[in-house]
């Protein structure tokens, strides 16, 4: 195949073509099949390509709201929670994962330039990648739903979690733990008016040696990001480092990049 | 001429969570009823009105697209060919012969499901081949992809300009051949 056709082919699509030399590269498109079809699958390619790398933060955008509704309309369960939604359908899944990879470098790259890593949506992705999706087990022997669901909940299956832990609170409503913890399985599973209003309650609860209940309705905010969110998640990191409340080092770290 | 839910598609492209809140109101329990009766289960119906979203999103996202037809029909019928890929997976499952209940299957409908499910094919091939590139050409077509002028891409590469315009040329060549050895091509409009 001939390589300057593409040159040409690029200089067409962008417009680089004087009047005269458009006429001719059209009729030789016309009259070159060989050179048509390759024109239009190049076309094609560079239509769709653009438009999956400029837009894809839109496209996740999008894909975080189909999640959340996902979550209200059917029950999915742990599934759902686990589930990276892409554009594609599974299958293509390894191809992206290929590509991903092979562009890591410059994604590295472009973070450095556009610092776009500390956007507090990825801040809050990667504090629960690293400090929420798994739970310590407890010592106490006795609470055995609250194992049984802490259990679960590092299996990731969070409805089976949420089922012991609303169990623990049937028996033990003022249990901290568990409370916390049903916060944090609508947190994993993108519910998020529901851990914000548990965290909220969290927050409100008394006699605790230390609360987490703001640090963890800030996170759910940062991941959320909607509209307000990031204003609000701001005055509650603020409050956490004021009130020296559970979180505060985190808190601070993070509010140097607001 | 637009469709009135051609809204729906304008809340796909812009986010508008109040109105894809509508959507799913309105749509997502056919898709489940159809799902939980041919062998799925709730979370396998959530995933494939997902992936049919953002299907449509995409197709949606091209230049000059307009729905022409109720999205109801549109929606199900992509959420129809995804679930019998998926079935067709899962062997040793019957697959029941789903019945199209209720809708109103204009050729529209046929003929955008069908554009729809293209387009999705073109890129999981696309992206499959790229992946088969090597890495100076990857890094080249993603910075032009991503916005950037040639000079940028230049400039970012520290190429001369000239090299930058003839290693795409090159890049794009070896894609091209790539994608037309496949022997998925010809099935795929391009």
């Amino acid at each position: 195949m001939n390589t300057d056709w593409f040159i040409r082919f690029e200089e067409y699509l962008h417009g680089q073509m004087g009047r005269e030399e458009k006429s001719v590269f059209e009729a030789e498109l016309s009259s070159n099949e060989e050179m048509n079809a390759a024109f239009q699958v190049y076309r094609t390619i560079e239509a769709e390509m653009n438009l999956e790398i400029q837009q894809h933060e839109r496209r996740d955008e999008l894909s975080r709201s189909l999640d959340q509704l996902n979550g209200k309309y059917f029950s999915t369960g742990s599934r759902q929670s686990t589930r990276v939604v892409s554009l594609l359908s599974r299958q293509s899944i390894r191809a992206l994962l290929a590509v991903a990879a092979s562009l890591l470098v410059l994604l590295v790259v472009y973070a450095l330039f556009f610092q776009s890593s500390r956007s507090p949506e990825y801040l809050a992705e990667n504090y629960v990648d690293t400090h929420l999706r798994q739970l310590s087990q407890t010592m106490d022997a006795s609470q055995d739903h609250l194992q049984l669901g802490i259990s679960a909940y590092n299996e990731g299956d969070f409805d089976r979690a949420l089922e012991h832990f609303q169990q623990v609170l049937k028996n033990a409503p003022d249990n901290y733990e568990a409370f916390k913890n049903i916060g944090l399985v609508y947190l994993m599973t993108g519910q998020y008016e529901m851990a914000l209003q548990q965290f909220d309650e969290l927050a409100e609860m008394e006699n605790l040696y230390s609360n987490p209940g703001k640090f963890l309705k800030a996170v759910t905010l940062m991941r959320r990001n909607e509209a307000t969110d990031k204003q609000e998640a701001k005055n509650l990191l603020e409050q956490v480092v004021r009130e020296d409340a559970s979180g505060r080092d985190q808190a601070e770290e993070w509010l140097k990049s607001f | 001429m637009e469709h009135p839910d051609q809204k729906y598609i304008t809340a796909l492209l812009n986010n508008n969570l109040e109105l894809l809140d509508e959507l799913y109101q309105k749509y997502s329990g056919k898709i489940k009823w159809m799902i939980l009766k041919n062998n799925g289960t709730e979370a396998d119906a959530a995933d494939i009105f997902q992936d049919a979203l953002l299907s449509i999103y995409h197709k949606a996202r091209t230049k000059g697209f307009v729905l022409t037809c109720p999205l109801d029909a549109f929606l199900y019928l992509i959420c129809k060919n995804k679930w019998l890929n998926e079935l067709g997976k899962r062997k040793g499952r019957p697959v029941t012969i789903l019945e199209d209940e209720g809708y109103n299957m204009g050729e529209d409908s046929f003929q955008l499901a069908e554009e729809c499910t293209l387009q999705e094919e073109r890129l999981i091939l696309l992206l499959e081949k790229i992946a088969e590139l090597g890495d100076a050409c990857r890094e080249l077509l993603h910075l032009s992809w991503s916005g950037l002028t040639m000079e940028g891409v230049a400039e970012k590469l520290g190429f001369t300009y000239g090299y930058a315009r003839k290693k795409k040329s090159e890049c794009m060549a070896k894609l091209v051949i790539l994608v037309k050895q496949s022997s998925k091509f010809s099935e795929l409009k391009w």
